[in-house]
């Protein structure tokens, strides 16, 4: 089995607030190995973007705070606490793509400049550094994102452009840098439903052809449905449910997820779409047990006081529900 | 291109508003309750002499009309006799503007690089002792009145210490230096003259200073704000993401974007800086345009009322203008949103 | 930045909680509540009451701080205490009547013009407004008190001409943008008059931005009347207002500093006084653009 390519391994994040310490992240393990592409999908406030920072080193610490667990890139630690908060330390191989393109570029410089800017920084020492070179590696990154005009666009200020081609920017940034692991932070959410189809189709391209991995952060089932090999399902600081997509969506096994799988509206088959009941949890007094007890219709009596580890049901497919114990 | 087009809309705007102020200001001095004519000649004139001079200021015709003749006598840069003085308003102007404009960019140069300066500290140390010390400084900038930044100053340095005159422009015995531009540290410079000029900066210094106060405190604390506030946009996020160097961050990506409201901010300082001016004046006894102008306010006299209020008014606008501009050009969204 | 109206006493307790935890802001609120109290019994606390009008006493003149006179007396022998809690009084109620009609006439004229937004009585008002916010809040006092008899009342007027505009076009900047919200519209819709619309809905919404912008106006109004008094144009004497008698005194510096420093200090006091209670509703209340 070869290393995976990034390892989280039962991470687990506090916040402190004003009323009290959260405990938002409670053990959250995942892996990404070459050449896949993962979803991490949850509704809002599940903790995926904590994990994602927490990963990315940006989480602000205070008011965060990193109680436990391991993230593992090529085999070695990137885990670390960043109290200043401007001090960026960026692990080299990973690039990150921002979920809203607006407010993702410095509205007050021009685009060329940005860029420029992230390969000026970003460059091993072996790579030359003239502006001939900076120039070229930008007209690559703009067409390999498909981008009208790259002469132009690099002349512009992030004002000047549509949400779609923001967003294609900031793509070829990420890939500017030759990572190796590529997270895309609810990749089109912000932009038009076709605008979005444009994009995700130009990410599953390029994962092919530039040979990156993704880890996909979505509350949008469709969105993981057209990128994704691997799906994570994420509730309340947990994962409850991880597995192939095909076998995710065909089979889902958790209460969780097929109350959200239930709840897409269908165009054909009629009828309303139902709801999950309830709400998620209060991170400041958790349930003891599985976080999803409250709000399960197959709760047991052994639910509320144990977490409920992953069990295999079948081969790369886990759920965290006590109803799958010893299959 | 779009800059042209933008700076061409807010000149209009500009020379609209300016139309405004002048009619306000007309409309002011003629609604208030006292005949003009009589005030100017005092309680002893007859009447025939009140009679006659109300003529000569057409105070008989309708209100438009004085308008127009007022209106049409400052374009040609005559703002009337004074009715103290009885010398040209323009004159007297003329003569007392350079030193309070000398004061100003004074207090301007100060405002902004002190203001800035303690601003990006504070943003820099957040949360340390630098921090807490800047943002006391400017709460007591702010909430200490200007004028009484002015006496302690002046009480300090001026008596208890004696390291700096009490006031005037010039220590006594020392020469003007040539009248270049009117504005003495400037004249000084020009034709040479080191000790003119440090002289001159002596007494430049505490007026300045007193005038400064509020406006540094102001700049230091919107810096700062805005500085803390964008550090948590995206876009550094993404910065610090693409391992980009604290540096390059603070000064480069985050500066930039946080100025703009402390520019923006600045007109206003502006406008307030050049009617604090007038109590600085006063206590520092500056021979400048604002003592001037509460002189004709304590005389009742009302050519130069409007004369000073017009003036004060016009540089309000126009450097509010002059500043607009620095926004646009710092702020491409505003520049090409508009267009 | 807007947020619904309040609702009444529970929001009340969650601002007056978030307002006790800062330190600065309940000493702004104490000593306001001091000088407010000062003000008020002036008479009685006032050691030397009959100082505070016409009154000469050349053997008492220009005594240092002492035992009988805790702050010292001034020029014609006048008690420096008392003199300047009767211009607390004074200053007090030129802020007091300044606000008190500024504010209800710029928020009507902020609500009318926002609600009429771009038709002909939007562009009256705010025209009107925007000259007379070109030109600084101070020099057009200055000017208007010049203009009329200088005392007290005039200077109230002309304080009042020159700090309506700003509540006008604050509110105006937020009735305009409100206009389009859903809950306007609706209300329209079904048939609520204008006035219901502007003072049930609309007006609520601007509460906590008014409150806290009336605080800290009354520190800057309170000000510009002491310049106008320093200057001459305001109260006269022999009524003690703190300008004058800060004017009064700058010309026996340095020798009898506390003619200076005693209303200088009061004037400070007042101003952070009420800076610090307004920065402290700000806070409390959530307010982000005062």
């Amino acid at each position: 089995m070869t290393l995976p390519l990034l390892e989280v391994k039962d991470l687990q994040v506090e916040f402190k607030t004003y009323e009290g310490e959260l405990k938002v992240l409670n053990g959250v393990s995942l892996t990404v190995k070459h050449g896949e592409k993962v979803g991490l999908v949850g509704e809002t406030g599940c903790g995926k973007s904590i994990t994602m920072q927490s990963i990315m080193g940006i989480l602000p610490c205070p008011p965060g705070k990193i109680t436990g667990g391991k993230v593992m890139f090529k085999g070695q630690s990137i885990l670390r606490i960043v109290e200043n908060e401007l001090k960026g330390i960026r692990v080299r191989g990973i690039s990150y793509i921002p979920q809203d393109p607006m407010s993702g570029l410095n509205p007050v410089f021009k685009i060329g400049t940005q860029v420029k800017d992230v390969i000026k920084f970003n460059r091993r020492d072996s790579e030359r550094a003239n502006g001939k070179h900076i120039r070229e590696t930008i007209m690559d990154a703009f067409k390999k994102v498909k981008l009208p005009d790259p002469e132009r666009i690099s002349q512009n200020y992030p004002v000047q452009l549509s949400g779609g081609m923001q967003q294609r920017v900031l793509i070829a940034m990420a890939l500017v840098t030759n990572p190796e692991l590529l997270i895309a932070d609810e990749p089109g959410t912000a932009l038009d439903v076709s605008i979005q189809d444009q994009i995700l189709e130009l990410l599953k391209e390029l994962v092919l052809k530039e040979n990156v991995s993704i880890l996909i952060i979505t509350h949008n089932l469709g969105v993981v449905r057209t990128l994704a090999d691997k799906v994570y399902v994420m509730y309340a600081g947990n994962i409850v449910e991880e597995g192939r997509t095909s076998d995710l969506f065909e089979d889902p096994r958790h209460p969780y997820t097929r109350g959200l799988l239930a709840s897409i509206p269908k165009i054909t088959g009629g009828g309303v779409a139902e709801g999950i009941r309830g709400r998620i949890p209060s991170y400041l007094n958790p349930p003891e047990g599985c976080r999803f007890y409250p709000r399960c219709d197959y709760a047991m009596s052994g639910c509320e006081k144990q977490r409920p580890l992953l069990f295999e049901v079948e081969q790369d497919h886990k759920v965290a529900c006590f109803l799958y114990k010893g299959e | 291109m779009e800059f042209l087009s933008y700076l061409v809309r807010r000149s209009i705007s500009m020379i609209a508003t300016l139309i405004g102020i002048s009619v306000l200001i007309f409309l002011l001095i003629r609604v208030m309750p006292g005949d003009p004519a009589r005030l100017a000649l005092g309680t002893q004139a007859t009447q025939d002499m009140v009679e006659d001079l109300r003529q000569r200021m057409h105070l008989n015709e309708p209100l438009h009309k004085q308008y127009y003749y007022w209106a049409k006598g400052l374009l040609q840069g005559d703002l009337g006799r004074s009715l103290y003085s009885y010398r040209n308003v323009t004159q007297d102007l003329k003569e007392f503007f350079p030193a309070t404009i000398e004061l100003i960019l004074f207090a301007i140069l100060i405002l902004v690089t002190v203001g800035l300066l303690f601003g990006i500290l504070a943003a820099s140390y957040k949360d340390t002792w630098i921090d807490g010390s800047i943002r006391f400084i400017a709460y007591a900038g702010v909430s200490i009145p200007y004028f009484l930044w002015a006496i302690f100053l002046l009480l300090i340095f001026g008596y208890f210490l004696d390291i700096m005159p009490t006031g005037g422009r010039l220590s006594a015995g020392v020469k003007m230096p040539p009248p270049l531009t009117g504005m003495v540290t400037i004249d000084a410079l020009v034709s040479g003259n080191l000790l003119t000029l440090l002289d001159a900066l002596k007494h430049l210094i505490l007026p300045a200073i007193s005038l400064s106060t509020g406006g540094i405190a102001t700049a230091a604390r919107v810096t700062r704000t805005s500085m803390s506030d964008n550090v948590k946009k995206d876009y550094i996020q993404v910065a610090k993401s693409f391992n980009i160097p604290r540096n390059v961050i603070m000064y480069k990506y985050l500066l930039k974007p946080s100025l703009i409201p402390t520019v923006a901010l600045l007109g206003m300082q502006l406008g307030v800086l050049v009617a604090n001016a007038f109590l600085v004046e006063l206590i520092f006894n500056w021979p400048g345009f604002s003592r001037y102008g509460i002189g004709t306010m304590l005389n009742k006299d009302l050519n130069g009322i409007t004369a000073v209020v017009l003036i004060v008014g016009g540089i309000y606008v126009i450097m509010n203008f002059v500043v607009d501009l620095i926004v646009a050009y710092l702020d491409p969204r505003i520049r090409l949103r508009e267009a | 930045m807007i947020r619904e109206g309040s609702r009444g006493l529970e929001s009340f307790q969650r601002g007056w909680y978030k307002f006790s935890r800062s330190k600065m802001s309940i000493v702004g609120l104490c000593v306001v509540l001091a000088i407010a109290i000062l003000a008020v019994f002036a008479p009685f606390v006032a050691p030397y009451p009959e100082h505070v009008g016409a009154f000469l006493d050349f053997s008492a003149v220009f005594r240092a701080p002492s035992f009988e006179h805790p702050l010292g007396t001034d020029e014609v022998g006048r008690d420096v205490f008392s003199r300047i809690i009767f211009g607390f009084r004074f200053s007090l109620i030129l802020g007091l009547t300044v606000l008190s009609l500024v504010v209800p006439m710029g928020t009507i004229l902020g609500l009318i013009a926002g609600y009429y937004k771009d038709t002909w009585i939007d562009t009256i008002i705010m025209r009107t407004t925007d000259t007379f916010l070109s030109l600084p809040p101070l020099v057009l006092a200055l000017a208007i008190a010049a203009i009329l008899t200088p005392n007290l009342f005039n200077a109230m007027v002309a304080v009042s001409l020159a700090w309506w505009p700003w509540y006008c076009r604050m509110i105006y900047s937020i009735t305009s943008s409100l206009r389009n919200e859903p809950y306007i519209l609706f209300a329209d819709v079904i048939g609520a008059g204008k006035i219901h619309i502007l003072f049930r809905e609309v007006l609520p919404n601007c509460i906590s931005i008014l409150l806290t912008k009336t605080t800290l106006d009354m520190g800057f109004v309170i000000l510009i009347g002491a310049s106008l008094s320093f200057v001459g144009l305001g109260v006269q004497p022999p009524r003690p207002d703190l300008g004058t008698m800060l004017a009064n005194g700058t010309q026996y510096l340095p020798e009898k500093w506390w003619v200076v420093v005693f209303p200088a200090l009061a004037i400070l006091l007042v101003v952070v006084g009420f800076n610090l209670l307004g920065d402290g509703l700000r806070d409390a209340l959530g307010v982000e653009e005062v």
